[in-house]
């Protein structure tokens, strides 16, 4: 007779949640989502409730709260012209840098996607490379690309193509610029990786049908990559509209973006109440815009694709 | 003799020094129905790529209705391909996916819907025009691809492995029907693929390749009866195959021995008659005759052991050992069948006319 050999591993917790979640796929369902969740909650939808809370509170000065109701922060926001006009310019930065990022990262996402040389992973690794030194590094390096007796303006002269200095640093084509650059293996990436999905088939069977390369892109390809082009249009927008750094070192006074206003009221005008109200007022016009942007462009709806993606 | 649709003359493909397509020449006339057959890998799917388009030849010249297309484009040429996974348009309708030939033939839009319809009709499919392919099913999708690569009338139209996507009941079905649209049509059909049974059933000649070789061309019928190789009498059909020599000839007939030592005597003369004597002696299963008492004339009959029989549903197939140790396997359908006892002792007969000599 041979004695049944007790494991150790048998005490631990880890097997026993798996077989109880096995006959409770509910618990094992809890066990497994529980953490991110637990995480999620208590580092964003918790602070972002407090948000919330402080933004319908008064300010005491010196960064005081007051406990006490009140909707003036809104109205602030919505009756004085300078925070209606900063949020605009934001959401135009916005709009531009994606516009021109989505225009600037479609051919390099499209062109590593469709590569059949072993040479796109590294021409990937290039792109992902700048995310490996400081996003402040590379912004300051822009202000030496971008200042009067920088970079360009150094070449522009040396050619004689300006007689005075281009002023793009301070600007909002300054902060369009940072914007674009630091946003674009944002979109690079998913319009690769959609691209990359589209089967070789598919376009071998537009071109034995008769259609020749472009008409081959512009009937399959392209309509096919249209998600990852959705998906790189959200990430970048949302990732402009937020920017603070490059408006915060490239635009100067030139070009306020509304994140600069958020932190200065937190850090500098210490009215916390107010910087929560803008706070949420910003994230209330981003979900209306993607809401908006979704309904527009329900790609799964309009080529029913939504058994495929 | 009219132009062939297609002629392939010493087409080569190499991959990084590995022969995929060697040497392969080939005519196919105005509506044939050709197949190419063989094991994955053997240059069936290379052979036909190159015919499409989408891959150029190392060497030699490919033809299409006495055109040579090496360098022309897929869209070029008159040509289409249906593709295994049917390679439908996701974002487009049955009615898009079907008329997209015909745009890029420059087929006016009235025209294009009137054939477009006619083809979906031709295929039973008139209802599922505005549909996007994911909402078909299995046979729907092959019907609608078929439907596209037919529709735009092309002097080839290449098939690959089509019908390996449905079950089996569908896919008999569907080589009846694809057989009578290929009649119909009388467009040239190169049909891919590496099932015997779809390439007997439906070819007018059937090009048996292995190791990017043409090792047979013929009809069903030649291939299967009159194997010119070890390799293609093994590819089609299933066959007892016995090494050894030819031990003397009578006349037209002649005798053959095993390497076992069993004896085939008044076996037919056949041309290919290897020089030095060693040849391979194929039985085809079906032709193994099982008895439980020694036939009469008793020539050509062995005592076995039947090892098992497998039942198969229209087939049972029996495992024998003869008395020398050779295993030997015979096929006959089910329901006239001897007891098949495991161990129990029977007789086997062969007639001398279904044993055929392979030189290698």
């Amino acid at each position: 007779m041979t004695r049944p050999i007790s494991l150790p591993f048998r005490s631990w917790p880890v097997p026993a949640l798996l077989s109880a979640s096995r006959r409770h796929p509910a618990l094992g369902a809890a066990f497994l989502v529980g953490p991110a969740i637990a995480w999620i909650m208590l580092f964003a939808v918790i602070p972002l409730l407090l948000i919330a809370a402080y933004s319908f509170m008064r300010s005491g000065g010196s960064g005081a709260i007051v406990p006490i109701f009140t909707i003036e922060n809104y109205s602030r926001i919505l009756t004085s012209s300078l925070y209606r006009r900063i949020l605009f310019e934001s959401l135009a930065i916005g709009v531009e840098s994606t516009a021109i990022t989505l225009l600037l990262g479609y051919p390099v996402g499209y062109y590593l996607g469709r590569m059949k040389s072993s040479v796109a992973p590294f021409l990937l690794l290039l792109i992902v490379l700048p995310f490996w030194t400081s996003y402040l590094v590379r912004i300051f390096s822009w202000l030496l690309i971008l200042m009067d007796n920088g970079v360009i303006n150094w070449v522009l002269s040396s050619i004689n193509a300006t007689s005075s200095p281009l002023h793009l640093l301070y600007s909002h084509l300054g902060v369009v610029i940072g914007i674009v650059y630091s946003a674009l293996p944002f979109a690079i990436l998913p319009i690769y990786a959609v691209v990359k999905g589209i089967e070789q088939d598919l376009v071998d069977a537009a071109h034995v049908l008769g259609a020749d390369e472009g008409a081959a892109f512009r009937e399959v390809i392209f309509p096919l990559s249209l998600p990852g082009l959705a998906a790189a249009a959200i990430l970048t927008f949302i990732y402009a509209v937020g920017s603070f750094l490059a408006p915060a070192i490239l635009g100067g006074t030139g070009a306020v973006m509304i994140s600069n206003v958020i932190i200065n009221t937190f850090l500098v005008l210490f009215n916390w109440p107010f910087a929560c109200a803008l706070t949420v007022a910003l994230l209330l016009i981003m979900l209306i815009v993607l809401a908006a942007a979704g309904r527009l462009v329900s790609l799964e709806n309009i080529y029913g694709l939504r058994s495929r993606v | 003799m009219p132009t062939p649709d297609l002629e392939l003359i010493d087409v080569r493909k190499s991959f990084g020094g590995v022969q995929a397509v060697d040497n392969v020449s080939l005519s196919v006339q105005r509506g044939e129905f050709v197949s190419l057959l063989g094991p994955s890998g053997c240059g069936k799917t290379t052979l036909m790529r190159m015919v499409a388009g989408l891959l150029k030849p190392t060497s030699g010249d490919i033809l299409i209705r006495g055109e040579r297309v090496n360098d022309h484009a897929p869209y070029q040429r008159d040509i289409s391909l249906m593709f295994q996974n049917y390679a439908l348009f996701p974002h487009k309708t049955s009615f898009e996916n079907v008329a997209f030939g015909l745009k890029y033939r420059g087929v006016g839009l009235a025209e294009r819907q009137r054939r477009v319809r006619e083809a979906l009709k031709l295929m039973r499919l008139p209802d599922i025009q505005d549909r996007y392919p994911h909402q078909l099913s299995g046979g729907q999708q092959q019907r609608v691809a078929l439907a596209r690569s037919l529709v735009v009338n092309p002097a080839v139209l290449l098939l690959d492995e089509p019908l390996s996507n449905l079950d089996k009941q569908l896919r008999v079905g569907m080589q009846v029907e694809l057989k009578q649209i290929q009649e119909a049509s009388g467009v040239t059909f190169i049909f891919v693929t590496h099932d015997q049974g779809e390439a007997l059933a439906m070819s007018d000649r059937i090009v048996v390749m292995n190791a990017g070789k043409v090792l047979q061309l013929g009809s069903p019928r030649e291939v299967y009866n009159e194997p010119l190789s070890r390799f293609v009498a093994d590819f089609l059909g299933q066959s007892n195959f016995f090494e050894g020599h030819i031990e003397r000839t009578e006349g037209s007939q002649l005798e053959f021995k095993t390497d076992r030592g069993l004896s085939f005597v008044g076996i037919p003369h056949s041309e290919t008659v290897s020089p030095n004597g060693r040849m391979t002696l194929q039985i085809r299963a079906e032709r193994v005759k099982l008895s439980s008492s020694q036939p009469r004339p008793a020539a050509n009959s062995f005592k076995a052991t039947l090892e098992r029989s497998i039942y198969e549903g229209t087939y049972l197939i029996h495992q024998l050992r003869l008395e020398d140790g050779c295993v030997l396997t015979s096929t006959e359908p089910a329901g006239r069948h001897l007891p098949s006892k495991a161990g129990s002792q029977v007789w086997v007969a062969i007639d001398p006319e279904d044993c055929r000599l392979l030189v290698d």
